[in-house]
């Protein structure tokens, strides 16, 4: 009866806060009209985004199969790739406000004067970010049937539900908003469960009951340098992902997005050394026999700690945590997706189309997007982070290379920034399924993407200049 | 045979020392890299010798994992602090 209670008074603040911050006109739907002026609402709302239900249970459960090398690669990068971000942050907001871009590829396509880059980083993101969802479906639902006891197709039909009205109403605004409580949710079960850890097995005691296998940097089960291109690949995320970057680009001036770079990073800091070091801290808290079920399906440990350790009452806080990582992320991802669809290729085949009918289109495509990746998630593998893996890997390769060059780089081409999402895509894909497992298929991507990048900005470039020499 | 009062005083140590790698990151403003004993090598070092004392407050890359983050986190607060003002 508590969890019913609770999630109503869950589904009851995001409703009430929807309809507050509904908007009228597509900027303010997209972008929330650069209006942010709370460092701390965008810095936490990022780290919601950012990390989804796979992160809080994949991540959380995948220490138990990889040990050691899982806590501190995934720990390690996600903060250092958090600082960077938040160190870029700036000149990003910059470049956005500059170009009036309201989207990634918009971003991108002023910065190369490349329509054509755009239309096939939208394509891109559209493909990828729809496959991206339906694991995050999946674990939600799975949250659901944990918190109030419905069945795996209910639980997903809550999910979308939840997410169709906040998205359609609200837009940026109140994925924004809602995050940013999403997050401090987020943050406060991650803490329960990491102290709960501790407390049952005697506080720093724990360490003594963990066996030497479990800490060794060699890695458990999983070979280390295998960890270790999962670990990138996932963080990576942090520094490219356009679900992340549209909440920089809705703050209101510099100062409060350089005051968010405190927030972001530390919220990001506390919430992944207490979720990915639950699975080695399992080992020192239970037994062998109750540790014996997760290491076949490591996603079901947070929900078995959630229920075993805490008090009650506080298990439904952990659940509700967990649904809050999921739904964050699920929003933020069908707007950009959407934005990709509709903004951008859209706009690009139908100029004449206007802002009224896009914001309808928006909001309509969005809400199919999401049945869709529902009805997807009926029947997935049963591991999460794999996965995500895959599909945010390569969307974070194609963006990462133009971005990072774009910003840094003066002579970045149009032709550099096609050849890099084309080698990034391809290269990343192909390795997937033919190259060798130990090396993962992001960091594939991301030398062919610079490669190509680079190469075709310096062919390119020195074409054109002889070019205008020959005409001259 | 450890004796309780040694176990104490390197526990006491050790989060004195971590305490003392962010003070110092903040205080002379992300400096300690170069500060003679506050090298991110000498922490590991120094934490995996208590490792191998059996002294440990946490295994030797967990500790090196928090003290890296905190000088992160330090490294990148000061610069962003810097740059609003």
């Amino acid at each position: 009866m508590i969890n019913q209670l609770l999630l109503i008074a869950y589904v009851a603040v995001i409703v009430i806060l929807s309809l507050k911050l509904r908007q009228g006109t597509f900027s303010g739907f997209v972008l929330s009209d650069r209006n942010i002026a709370y460092p701390a609402v965008i810095g936490i709302a990022f780290t919601a985004a950012y990390f989804s239900a796979a992160s809080f249970l994949g991540g959380g459960g995948y220490g138990l199969v990889a040990g050691m090398p899982w806590v501190v690669f995934c720990a390690f990068l996600h903060v250092a790739f958090a600082c960077l971000a938040w160190l870029m942050a700036g000149r990003i907001w910059a470049m956005a406000k500059q170009y009036d871009a309201k989207t990634v590829p918009q971003l991108l396509e002023k910065r190369y004067s490349s329509p054509t880059g755009k239309v096939i980083l939208a394509a891109i993101m559209l493909l990828l970010y729809a496959v991206y969802l339906v694991p995050i479906f999946k674990g939600c639902a799975a949250l659901f049937q944990g918190l109030i006891g419905v069945t795996y197709l209910q639980g997903l039909i809550i999910a979308v539900l939840i997410v169709a009205v906040y998205y359609a109403i609200g837009g940026l605004p109140a994925i924004i908003w809602i995050g940013f409580i999403q997050g401090i949710l987020m943050l406060f079960g991650s803490m329960f469960l990491y102290g709960s850890l501790f407390s049952h097995a005697g506080g720093m005691q724990i360490w003594d009951n963990i066996p030497a296998a479990v800490l060794s940097m060699n890695g458990l089960n999983v070979p280390w340098q295998k960890t270790l291109g999962m670990a990138f690949s996932i963080s990576l995320g942090l520094l490219a992902l356009p679900d992340l970057l549209i909440m920089i680009f809705a703050a209101r001036d510099r100062r409060v997005v350089r005051f968010a770079g405190v927030f972001g990073p530390l919220s990001i800091a506390i919430y992944a050394v207490c979720v990915f070091s639950l699975g080695i801290l399992a080992y020192g808290a239970l037994s062998s026999e109750q540790i014996a079920p997760f290491l076949k399906n490591p996603d079901g440990l947070v929900p078995f700690l959630a229920t075993t350790l805490l008090p009650a009452g506080f298990d439904s806080i952990i659940l509700l945590a967990a649904i809050s990582a999921a739904l964050s992320t699920m929003s933020a991802i069908v707007l950009v997706t959407t934005t990709s669809l509709t903004s951008d290729i859209l706009r690009y085949l139908r100029p004449e189309i206007s802002d009224k009918s896009i914001l309808l289109l928006t909001r309509t495509v969005g809400v199919i997007i999401l049945l869709a990746a529902a009805v997807s998630a009926i029947n997935v593998p049963q591991q999460i982070v794999p996965l995500v893996s895959v599909s945010m890997g390569v969307i974070a390769c194609c963006v990462f290379v133009p971005l990072i060059f774009g910003l840094f780089w003066q002579r970045g081409t149009s032709t550099g920034f096609i050849a890099s999402l084309l080698a990034s895509f391809f290269s990343v894909v192909v390795w997937n399924f033919y190259g060798d497992q130990l090396i993962h298929p992001v960091f594939v991507g991301l030398i062919c993407g610079t490669v190509a990048y680079v190469g075709g900005s310096l062919v390119s470039g020195q074409t054109s200049r002889a070019q205008m020499v020959g005409e001259s | 045979m450890h004796n309780p009062m040694h176990q104490r005083h390197i526990r006491r140590s050790n989060f004195g020392f971590i305490i003392l790698v962010v003070m110092d990151g903040i205080i002379h403003k992300g400096k300690f890299f170069k500060s003679r004993f506050t090298s991110l090598t000498t922490v590991v070092h120094h934490s995996t010798k208590l490792e191998n004392d059996n002294n440990m407050i946490m295994p030797a890359p967990y500790l090196a994992l928090l003290v890296c983050i905190l000088a992160m986190l330090s490294i990148t607060l000061f610069i962003l602090l810097k740059e609003a003002q």
